[in-house]
């Protein structure tokens, strides 16, 4: 086996739940989560020689990835992770207070949220990832936490 | 308050295990559909081209455009349902059969090989001058036939197993997506690359063909493996090849040409219906095997033998059936070595025993019980207290079986006991 394809397999069996949880964020369940991993791995086995190296593998995958929950839009830009998509936590029931802090920040900083608490990804894998810079990242997590603990302060209030 | 939102967060983490092998399954399923897709472009844009465009060097065979079977590859896969055990017929569909490809060999002659699907989603190959066979759908069970490489040595070959003539063809199919050549490789660090040739659905599998050169035949330089290669050269799967055919048995004795002959006894005889005399001779080997071989010793016959390595007398029931010159015997062994009795029960209800001798049997069947109706249909396996360790259902209806006055036909001209 190429190095490629070990890299792609280490990269499923270690960080499965990682993917899992976070895609499942944009596409709404569990199940369709487990779907949109396994496909995001299917294309980055099959599609191992288009890595050109300028990203780690793991920000290529998780691009892929995120594509796939996406709906197989080809481009991560920007603009389209403004509004045409809507990640949330697959059980709200379970932590309702984070949940609605969550629904309180624009689709992109949820989606930061995610790749940050879900998949334990650093800033810069992030930014790669959104195809957004690093300081956007800083900024929108810094806003995403001081709304979530505004939130979650009101919560503790009550 | 960052620490929080984390701790909320990994309470809400699900932790699962993924399955790999289904990313693999998947990948290669996606690639053979895409590759057959590709043929499907290929053959159409090379009709509007040119008509002799379509070879495109034998690597891609679109299967419902592929020359047909001629008569004679057509009856030799119809053959292969005719007279199998129940449940073992491959269901070819020999109406079906296409060509693969045509190849040169060394010695001149165009050798053809020829694909027919199977009702089960499987295919079956013959290979002029070098037979043939079946594979199943590859699915998971059968995975490992994904990459299904074989030997044949037309010979002639010295009992050492020195090769005196050919050709000598290494050829087998391929269904792993990503495969798109095999490379031959030989115990001298040689090796030899073939591109793949494609056949779309039913089908879906590559094949190939190595003619191997004379001078690779024996000695140091033979081949010892083969490997499916993908699109960059990168190994996906290598298969061992046990090449040698010999060492063969003595012609005169039958013993196995590992047997110290010279320690040889005869352990078990009987004199069969026919007055043959059959005797099950064993001999140790060097490594401290044990031999056993059956063989008349009025006409020298041999039926076979074989030097198991130690330990290997773990069934209770591994026996043989040997069909010959209107007898048949069940011997062999060696069975598990708590076995002491064997007892055969018959469709008529009669019963015999068949005593264990070390480990090995011989035993005939009698001719009274060759006839439908009064055929061997079980046997048992005992302990030296009597008690039953395994039970082993007999097939009674295969035909060929058993001996008859007359062979009836089977369809497309095989001919067997019913």
């Amino acid at each position: 086996m190429d190095e490629r394809a070990s890299a792609i397999e280490e990269l499923y069996r270690v960080r499965y739940s990682a993917f899992l949880n976070t895609l499942a964020t944009v596409t709404g369940s569990w199940e369709s989560g487990r779907d949109a991993v396994q496909e995001t791995f299917v294309r980055a086995y099959a599609e191992r020689r288009k890595w050109r190296g300028d990203s780690s593998l793991e920000t290529w995958v998780w691009r892929i990835g995120l594509r796939t929950a996406l709906g197989g839009r080809r481009e991560l830009a920007q603009a389209e992770l403004n509004g045409s998509f809507d990640p949330a936590l697959v059980e709200p029931e379970r932590d309702p207070a984070l949940h609605d802090a969550l629904r309180a920040l624009p689709p992109k900083r949820r989606l930061v949220v995610f790749l940050r608490y879900f998949a334990d990804l650093p800033y810069g894998e992030i930014a790669r990832i959104c195809g957004i810079s690093e300081g956007t990242v800083a900024a929108t997590l810094a806003q995403a936490h001081e709304a979530l603990e505004h939130a979650l302060a009101r919560e503790e209030a009550t | 308050m960052t620490d929080l939102i984390q701790e909320r967060f990994d309470h809400l983490r699900r932790e699962e295990v993924g399955e790999w092998g289904e990313i693999r399954k998947r990948v290669e399923r996606r690639g053979r559909r895409r590759r057959i897709a590709v043929i499907g472009a290929l053959a159409l844009a090379a009709a509007l081209v040119a008509p002799t465009a379509l070879a495109l060097r034998g690597a891609v065979v679109d299967f419902f455009t592929a020359e047909p079977g001629s008569d004679r590859v057509v009856l030799s896969f119809a053959q292969m349902d005719v007279g199998a055990p129940p449940g073992m017929a491959p269901n070819v569909i020999q109406e079906q059969t296409r060509k693969v490809f045509e190849r040169r060999l060394n010695n001149g002659r165009v050798i053809g090989l020829w694909v027919a699907p199977t009702r089960e989603g499987g295919f079956c190959t013959h290979l002029d001058l070098g037979g043939g066979g079946c594979l199943p759908r590859v699915v998971e069970e059968h995975e490992r036939v994904a990459f299904a490489p074989g030997v044949s040595i037309r010979g002639p070959i010295e009992r050492d197993g020195t090769i005196r003539g050919g050709p000598v063809l290494i050829s087998g199919s391929v269904s792993l997506g990503d495969a798109d050549a095999v490379e031959l490789r030989y115990e001298d660090g040689g090796f030899d690359r073939q591109a793949l040739t494609w056949v779309s659905e039913p089908i879906d599998a590559a094949f190939f063909v190595f003619d191997v050169e004379p001078s690779r035949w024996n000695g140091d330089r033979q081949p010892n493996a083969v490997a499916a290669l993908d699109g960059d050269g990168d190994e996906l799967r290598v298969e061992q090849l046990h090449f040698s055919p010999g060492p063969f048995p003595d012609p005169e004795t039958g013993a196995p040409a590992a047997a110290l002959q010279h320690q040889a006894r005869e352990l078990l005889t009987l004199k069969t219906h026919t007055g043959a005399e059959a005797a099950l001779w064993v001999a140790p080997t060097k490594d401290g095997r044990r031999c056993a071989w059956l063989r008349d010793t009025k006409t020298s016959i041999s039926f076979g033998g074989g030097c198991p390595p130690k330990d290997s007398a773990t069934h209770p029931l591994a026996v043989v059936t040997s069909q010959g010159s209107g007898v048949v015997l069940i011997w062999g062994g060696p069975v598990r070595e708590d076995v002491s009795s064997i007892e055969a029960r018959y469709e008529d209800g009669e019963r015999a025993q068949i005593p264990v001798v070390e480990g090995l049997v011989l035993y005939e069947i009698p001719p009274r019980h060759f006839p439908r109706g009064h055929r061997l249909e079980l046997m048992i396996a005992r302990d030296a207290d009597g008690r039953e360790l395994v039970r082993q259902k007999r097939n009674t209806s295969t035909p060929g079986s058993y001996p008859c006055k007359k062979p009836v036909p089977l369809g497309y001209g095989v001919e067997a006991c019913p």
